[in-house]
């Protein structure tokens, strides 16, 4: 692989491409981060009582078969290295996104509603990109291959909007003193489960501040609000996902703060795709080594050539 | 005609008269007749998919397969009309005999409807069709820009919960009440779920929804809340990963909800039973 960076740019391709780099810093970021939620999926249960979406049509109780989940761990750290090392894209991403269905499926059929079908669909707009190029319908899968992944994401985000509008309407924002008994609720779950007391005195004093700073409270749901109307700039071209990405990350940690409450499955996947954290570390690192390390070599040099 | 049109009317004229040789062996027909309720009823996961797809299906796909026959073999427009009229005859006829059953009427008067808006208006059609592909996001640059995402949103909306579909309703509003679940042991203390099993509090936030919807209890009941209660007691038996020092354990219910601008809790205890 060739790891060399053309440019210290983080933008550094003209509209919408992509460079390689940027690329390879996405999917291996991403092959990590499913590996692990799929490792806690199949860790996490062994049973399938309620069984919901394609394990309601299919009989996936073979999956809670311990030597069966093992096969599957092992399976899907063969198709991340496939994928990360760009080989065989088109089977690859379709496994994966075979496989994400069925596992991802089992905490929704264990009636915990994760609506994590963001983690299984990035597999899905990359293997359409790759066919779309295979197929020679569409040759820009530098563009093709992260802009379909960032459509899913844009997607939920609007697809969250819709919701709060269709189902609350304005009462979304009428009704905020009542998120303080989210709040508490919240930091009470995890009370419950680790038994620390102080989150549970935390959720009280988060709810007290809400009910008595309502308008602050209904300022930041109507920021929110907007972020997730407007979700659909993410697929302007990439400097709008980014930028669009880092107000996403600021709500998220917003929401983190003050209610307690964190969505890794659809915040993660988009601060990789369209923040590109990795990249920007990288793009970091070789400016430093290109900046400092000719300094520090001269003066090795003139140490050396003095000694 | 373009090529492409021609392939388009093509596929769909194929796609229709598929519906016929369907109709041998299943009769469908009855299902695009039906109201919205009886989808709801039939298909209780996808029912405006089905009754859109039924409700839709027919009409357009009949449209443009009368498009084709009067564009493709150069038919005159007063000869599209004219086979609009044999089908409204043919409609009146079927009325005369009532166990043919609403469903296959209903298919045709929808089908005239269709045929006469797009026939009537086709040139508008065209010259819409001509705008629209001149626009900039519809360019062979931006081709795929906007398909994936706004498919998914159809899809989610039509398919609501059927993973990895999902309306992604997470505080989609704020009620005046939430629940807690915690367990405790034989002396009422609160028990740490991370302890001894594998589920954590908000799990059992979500299941206790998902169990009100799986047995359609909307206002729950004392007799409601024993059942679902004991479930929940058995799921988190299931995920134990190490034997808790106490032999009998309850699962207790808090309920928060605002009065007179403060926060009101009441417990209840769900179930309780020994730890086996």
């Amino acid at each position: 692989m060739n790891w060399k960076c053309t440019s210290l740019r983080w933008n550094n391709t003209p509209g919408d491409e992509y460079t390689a780099l940027e690329w390879r810093c996405m999917k291996l970021l991403y092959a990590l981060l499913f590996f692990v939620f799929a490792v806690y999926a199949l860790n996490q249960y062994n049973s399938i009582p309620y069984p919901v979406g394609i394990l309601h049509l299919i009989d996936g109780s073979i999956l809670m078969n311990p030597a069966v989940k093992i096969g599957v761990c092992v399976l899907l750290a063969v198709l991340l290295v496939l994928y990360v090392l760009e080989v065989g894209m088109i089977v690859s991403t379709f496994l994966l996104f075979t496989i994400g269905l069925f596992v991802y499926s089992i905490g929704e059929s264990n009636g915990v509603l994760g609506r994590n079908g963001i983690l299984s669909l990035v597999f899905f707009a990359q293997f359409a990109a790759y066919a779309l190029n295979y197929l020679g319908i569409s040759q820009k899968l530098n563009r093709n291959r992260v802009q379909f992944t960032i459509q899913i994401i844009a997607a939920v985000y609007t697809l969250a909007a819709i919701s709060k509008i269709a189902t609350s309407g304005i009462d979304w924002f009428s009704n905020s003193p009542n998120i303080s008994l989210q709040v508490l609720k919240s930091f009470n779950y995890q009370y419950v489960t680790n038994g620390n007391l102080q989150l549970q005195l935390q959720g009280a004093a988060m709810a007290e501040w809400i009910m008595t700073h309502p308008l602050v409270i209904k300022f930041l749901l109507g920021g929110s609000l907007v972020l997730e109307v407007f979700a659909f700039v993410l697929l302007i071209n990439k400097t709008w996902a980014f930028v669009f990405g880092l107000l996403l990350l600021a709500m998220h940690m917003g929401f983190s703060i003050v209610m307690n409450i964190f969505f890794p499955y659809i915040s993660l996947p988009m601060v990789i795709f369209c923040i590109n954290p990795l990249y920007l570390v990288v793009v970091l690192f070789l400016f430093l080594k290109n900046r400092y390390l000719p300094l520090l070599s001269g003066v090795a040099g003139n140490t050396t050539g003095n000694g | 005609m373009t090529a492409q049109r021609k392939f388009l009317f093509t596929v769909i004229a194929l796609l229709s008269l598929s519906l016929f040789i369907i109709n041998r062996f299943i009769p469908v027909y009855f299902y695009f007749g039906a109201s919205l309720a009886a989808h709801k009823q039939w298909f209780p996961d996808f029912y405006l998919l089905t009754f859109l797809c039924f409700n839709l299906y027919a009409p357009v796909s009949y449209g443009f397969w009368i498009l084709l026959l009067t564009d493709y073999l150069n038919i005159q427009r007063w000869k599209g009309f004219l086979i609009i009229l044999i089908q409204s005859l043919f409609l009146l006829y079927t009325l005369q005999y009532p166990e043919i059953g609403f469903g296959v009427v209903a298919v045709y008067a929808y089908l005239l409807l269709a045929i006469s808006v797009v026939i009537g208006s086709y040139r508008v059609l065209q010259r819409f069709y001509y705008r629209l592909s001149r626009l900039s996001i519809f360019s062979n640059e931006n081709r795929w820009r906007y398909l994936i995402f706004a498919s998914y949103i159809i899809l989610c909306l039509c398919l609501s919960e059927f993973y990895p579909f999902s309306k992604y309703p997470m505080y989609n509003k704020f009620p005046n009440s939430s629940y807690l679940f915690f367990l405790c042991d034989n002396h009422q203390r609160m028990v740490p779920l991370n302890k001894y099993f594998k589920v954590d509090g908000g799990e059992l936030g979500h299941l206790y929804i998902s169990l009100l919807d799986l047995h359609h209890y909307t206002n729950p009941t004392k007799e409601n809340t024993d059942t679902i209660g004991k479930e929940m007691f058995g799921y988190i038996l299931s995920t134990k990963y190490r034997q808790p020092p106490f032999d009998t354990m309850s699962l207790n219910r808090t309920f928060f909800h605002l009065e007179n601008g403060k926060i009101i809790s009441d417990e209840l205890e769900m179930y309780k039973s020994k730890v086996e």
